[in-house]
């Protein structure tokens, strides 16, 4: 690592987290000059855009190669109060919290009181959202059933495709005219709308290039005053660069990447459409840059990694915006979950592996930071080299990269209706979701916690912690005679309120779509110009919209104790467990000892919990898959958690899995912490069992000691323990690498272990700044060695 | 036909090449003083006591050691795992306990492994009838031999059995150009001493099948098993292996065999 990257890498790491009402301020600034005055949405958002680029300060960093940050300089996070707005005490407990924290100025909070807050109250996003959902909608969202990601956040979750890499601004803006004259020609009257959002999405795009020559002037004005003739010569290429791009295509290495990088700052200024927006196939967007100018000699490989690294600590810069209220449980985080998708196949179907994605193998391993994370795709096709340098930066026990099904990924985008191509220029982003990158708009809505549907079903409607009825009355638990009848009752609530959250989605998608566009985004995702419609007006090629299932594991095993012992040999009876559940198992040890250690558990390719895995998989998908958006997409599942799990084991009673009251659930597709004894092929084995293809991404999670990935031998059986699992159509996996000793040290001594990073749930974190639920639950998952 | 079987190792990655499913036969004619499988010096199907702490209290489950299985059921287990085994170059490994004490059995389940394709290691003490290791032989790909000491005096004392057959299977297996890969547990003073290791390295040095030779480092966490079926442990206080003993001794027959691993 060059000394220049390591002092920007140490100054990213070092910089205090902290909130910067800049954004906030300009932006109520500008809605207040338009009160009263007549201006369609788009073009508001559009103009607020503006208004906001050719203001804020631009910051330029001592060294810096790559320039542009959100906020008026690194990890300074902005706000969107359009879309919902922090209270005061939000920002006190943020500023105070020991974990994730954010700081805030006395003057941030008094502009805040003063005029963010009397401004937005009432009109944000969020505001018309909880004003306009029912009130089956609320129960079940304050009981735990659901949670919902578009209350606090842009629709975002996409992921830029080819196009920006051989398309400038003013080639964006050639198309817009076109559709423009088109539109102008025809002899629809009603192209009005279409119109607005065309004339909004050319002011961005004179935006951004404005805002790149901002930088330019600054760096002509830094250049004037500069006395180092390296860096002299360093800021007139730079200056050259932000004069040229984002306006035209890019031609060079360095032009690519500050090319990608303002539209970066361009989609997350714009709104928060958290999480995860990232440039995708980075090894194949950037490689024909790349060799032309080694083969030209115009860049050597190491100012070529050097670029590389200058680009990685943008990323870093770059926290994701604090959220507030029950999501910052579900999941509390600086990561941005940008996901850099590394191999895979070309678009024509080949081995996309070259020499660039092991020089970005190599980046990721020496930079050895959380944002962006990092991804290995892994088709058939291609090398087990490409695998044993993944999993030898695995080995250094930060979860990152994490392995993927490029066969797998393609398969279901193609399910989904996707042609060949677009399917294989597609990826994953976030922790495990899968999407045409660069023509999908690809969303969120919430996660869904399958255990809560089960103990409303054991309770005949009634939420047992609150005692509040919010489901179907299905039944008494006494009353049911076979497992059928029960699980029948189990499915009637779990479409019951699939069909809540669904209502409540597309109320919540029509409301974006007229109230808040998203022009800049627009811009770079296909079809949206082509169509003259917003992105979050559903102006994507393709749109989808994913339900999360949550707690796989845990409702697997806690269909196999009741069916094992309500129905099979009816060793309990059903009052018996319904008072065990009720008291926590307080008297009850004996039956939960039973529960534990004489069940069937899902993760060791034991049918007998497996098939009820199965069953609620397939209850789950035929309950959502291909129903209708408001915008006109679809609807799919993804099976992930980020932190949900933690969230929503605190919202359940006690569970005939044996897991007591507000207990974390399982995440993702993998076993209950610590219940698969068999080793990894049996949990690969039961996880294959449910049909990745039919998904949009599954998170499995393995926890390997170091001392397992110790040798050559066992880094080829590991590699061919993935080749294995993606044989069956496993869609993900990921390793943590570490000894369970040295966590529970960590949380005994986190000072000493300030820089420990563990895989969380399709995402990396730092340990400490975990909640104390998420580390213990990570420091009960299963440990696989070898002895 | 049926077996005894009383456990599997899936994702078994130090009992041969690739992936492996270990099927453990239970039964041994040996008492090694270090056994890490007590539980099978027994044909027979035992019970141990599995004391589970809970919530400040404790239970006590009866756990069955060793099942009898008939091959059917035995393949059903082999083949659940054929995936990892074909990706990875691995396969079924018979172990023990002795596997050979099951002769009759482990034949018919080698020979259905071949049938399937399945490639298939036998970990053997070598103490066997000749007749029967030799029709063990035909159906296995590799043998992982245990050397252990190699003065029959003191093989007698610490295991309970003389090494005159073992020996001499060991030719046997060379003879018939089955590849073999010996492995020796180190012993702290027993089998690791210099005279028994140059022994056992001169004894293998002209052997032409000899494909690699592990060093099974000594460890303790049989203790446990021990008390669980009330057996003396002789180990007591015995510390585990130093690894970097154990590399030294690789070092050691490294000078004559290209493949030598500390652990399999």
């Amino acid at each position: 690592m060059r000394t220049r990257i390591d002092t920007l890498r140490t100054q990213s790491l070092e910089t205090r987290y902290s909130i910067s009402d800049e954004r906030a301020m300009l932006m109520t600034e500008y809605y207040k000059s338009i009160e009263g005055k007549q201006i369609s949405v788009p073009v508001a958002r559009a103009e607020s855009f503006r208004y906001l680029m050719s203001r804020k300060k631009i910051y330029i960093g001592d060294q810096e190669l790559i320039v542009g940050e959100r906020g008026p300089e690194p990890k300074a996070t902005p706000t969107y109060p359009e879309v919902s707005l922090h209270s005061i005490e939000d920002l006190e407990i943020l500023h105070n919290r020991s974990k994730v924290s954010f700081s805030s100025t006395e003057q941030v909070r008094q502009n805040y009181a003063t005029i963010i807050t009397p401004f937005w109250e009432g009109k944000t996003v969020r505001d018309h959202i909880f004003s306009n959902m029912t009130p089956q909608w609320l129960d079940a969202y304050n009981a735990g059933v659901f949670t919902e990601f578009q209350e606090q956040r842009a629709p975002g979750h996409t992921v830029a495709g080819t196009k920006i890499w051989h398309m400038g601004m003013a080639d964006l803006k050639k198309h817009i005219s076109v559709v423009r004259n088109r539109l102008n020609a025809s002899l629809n009257s009603n192209n009005t709308e279409k119109l607005e959002e065309l004339d909004a999405m050319e002011i961005v795009a004179d935006t951004i290039i404005m805002y790149a020559n901002r930088h330019a002037d600054e760096l002509q004005r830094q250049l004037s005053v500069e006395n180092d003739s390296i860096r002299q010569g360093e800021l007139e290429k730079m200056m050259a660069i932000c004069r040229r791009v984002p306006e035209n295509a890019p031609e060079t290495f360095h032009e690519a990447l500050q090319h990608y990088w303002f539209i970066h700052v361009g989609v997350i200024t714009e709104l928060n459409p958290w999480d995860s927006f990232n440039p995708g196939r980075l090894d194949q967007h950037l490689f024909p840059f790349w060799k032309r100018e080694i083969e030209q000699g115009s860049l050597t490989v190491e100012d070529s990694k050097e670029l590389l690294e200058a680009f990685w600590i943008k990323f870093n810069n770059h926290p994701s915006p604090p959220k507030i209220g029950v999501t910052a449980k579900e999941s509390n985080t600086y990561t941005v979950f940008s996901l850099i998708n590394l191999g895979g196949l070309t678009p024509d179907g080949h081995d996309a592996v070259n020499d660039l994605t092991f020089l970005l193998l190599d980046v990721i391993e020496e930079m050895r930071i959380l944002q962006p994370s990092s991804m290995v795709q892994i088709s058939e096709k291609n090398p087990d080299l490409f695998i044993l340098r993944a999993l030898k930066i695995a080995k250094t026990g930060f979860g990152q990269p994490s392995f993927f099904n490029t066969d797998t990924i393609i398969q279901q985008l193609e399910r989904q209706g996707k042609t060949t191509v677009d399917a294989r220029n597609g990826g994953c982003s976030g922790c495990v979701e899968t999407g045409a990158f660069g023509t999908e708009r690809y969303i969120l809505t919430g996660y869904f916690n399958l255990n809560k549907i089960l103990e409303l079903t054991l309770h005949n409607g009634v939420d047992a912690p609150t005692g509040k009825t919010i489901g179907l009355q299905t039944g008494k638990l006494t009353d049911f005679e076979t497992f059928e009848d029960f699980y029948t009752a189990f499915e009637r609530q779990l479409h019951y309120f699939i069909d809540i959250k669904i209502v409540g989605n597309n109320f919540i998608e029509k409301q974006w779509a007229t109230s808040m566009p998203a022009p800049f985004l627009s811009l770079i995702i296909d079809d949206c110009i082509e169509n003259a419609q917003d992105y979050n007006a559903g102006g994507a090629r393709y749109n989808t919209s994913y339900i999360q299932g949550v707690g796989l594991g845990s409702i697997a095993n806690n269909f196999a104790s009741i069916k094992k012992y309500l129905f099979d040999d009816k060793s309990v009876t059903k009052e018996n467990l319904l008072l065990a559940l009720a008291s926590n198992f307080d008297g009850h040890e004996a039956l939960r000892h039973r529960f534990i250690y004489e069940t069937p558990k899902w993760g060791n390719n034991d049918n007998e919990a497996d098939q009820h895995a199965v069953a609620v998989f397939n209850s789950f998908f035929n309950a959502v898959d291909n129903r209708e958006t408001a915008l006109g997409g679809r609807f799919r599942i993804n099976m992930l958690p980020t932190t949900s799990h933690v969230y929503f084991g605190s919202k359940l009673g006690a569970m005939p899995d044996g897991r007591k009251a507000k207990m974390p659930l399982s995440e993702g597709i993998s076993p209950v912490q610590g219940t698969d004894i068999y080793g990894p092929t049996s949990v690969i084995l039961s996880a294959a069992k449910i049909d990745h293809i039919r998904t949009g991404g599954t998170l499995l999670n393995q926890k390997f000691n170091p001392s397992f990935f110790a040798n050559e031998k066992n880094m080829r059986n590991l590699t061919a323990l993935i080749r294995s699992y993606f044989a069956m159509n496993g869609h993900h996996i990921q390793f943590n690498v570490v000894e369970a000793e040295t966590l529970r040290k960590a949380k005994l001594n986190p000072e000493n272990y300030r820089d420990l990073i563990v895989r969380v749930a399709g995402y990396s974190d730092y340990f400490n700044d975990l909640t104390q639920e998420l580390q213990d639950e990570i420091i009960r998952r299963t440990e696989h060695e070898t002895v | 036909m049926e077996g005894i079987i009383f456990d599997y190792k899936h994702f078994s990655v130090n009992d041969g090449p690739g992936i492996r499913l270990t099927v453990f036969l239970k039964g041994c004619p040996l008492r090694c003083k270090w056994c890490h499988n007590p539980e099978s010096f027994s044909c027979a199907i035992e019970t141990w006591n599995q004391t589970d702490h809970l919530d400040g209290q404790s239970f006590l489950r009866n756990i069955q050691v060793g099942q009898q299985v008939d091959i059917e059921s035995l393949m059903k287990v082999v083949m659940a795992d054929s995936l990892f085994f074909s990706k990875s170059g691995g396969g079924v490994t018979f172990s023990g306990g002795e596997p050979m004490m099951q002769p009759e059995f482990l034949v018919e389940a080698l020979k259905e492994c071949i049938k399937q394709g399945i490639h298939t290691c036998v970990d053997t003490s070598g103490f066997a009838k000749t007749g029967q290791f030799r029709s063990v032989l035909k159906y296995t790909d590799l043998v992982l031999f245990d050397l252990k000491v190699m003065d029959s005096t003191i093989h007698k004392q610490i295991t309970g059995v003389d090494n005159y057959l073992i020996l001499n299977n060991l030719s046997v297996a060379v003879q018939n150009k089955v590849p073999v890969r010996i492995r020796i547990p180190l012993i702290p003073d027993i089998t690791d001493t210099p005279s028994n290791l140059e022994a056992i390295l001169e004894f293998i040095k002209p052997l032409d099948s000899i494909q690699g030779i592990d060093l099974l480092p000594y460890h303790s966490m049989s203790k446990s098993k021990h008390a669980k079926l009330n057996i003396d442990f002789a180990m007591e206080g015995v510390e585990n292996y130093p690894i970097d003993k154990a590399n030294k001794i690789a070092d050691y027959f490294r000078k004559w065999f290209s493949d030598v691993t500390v652990g399999g």
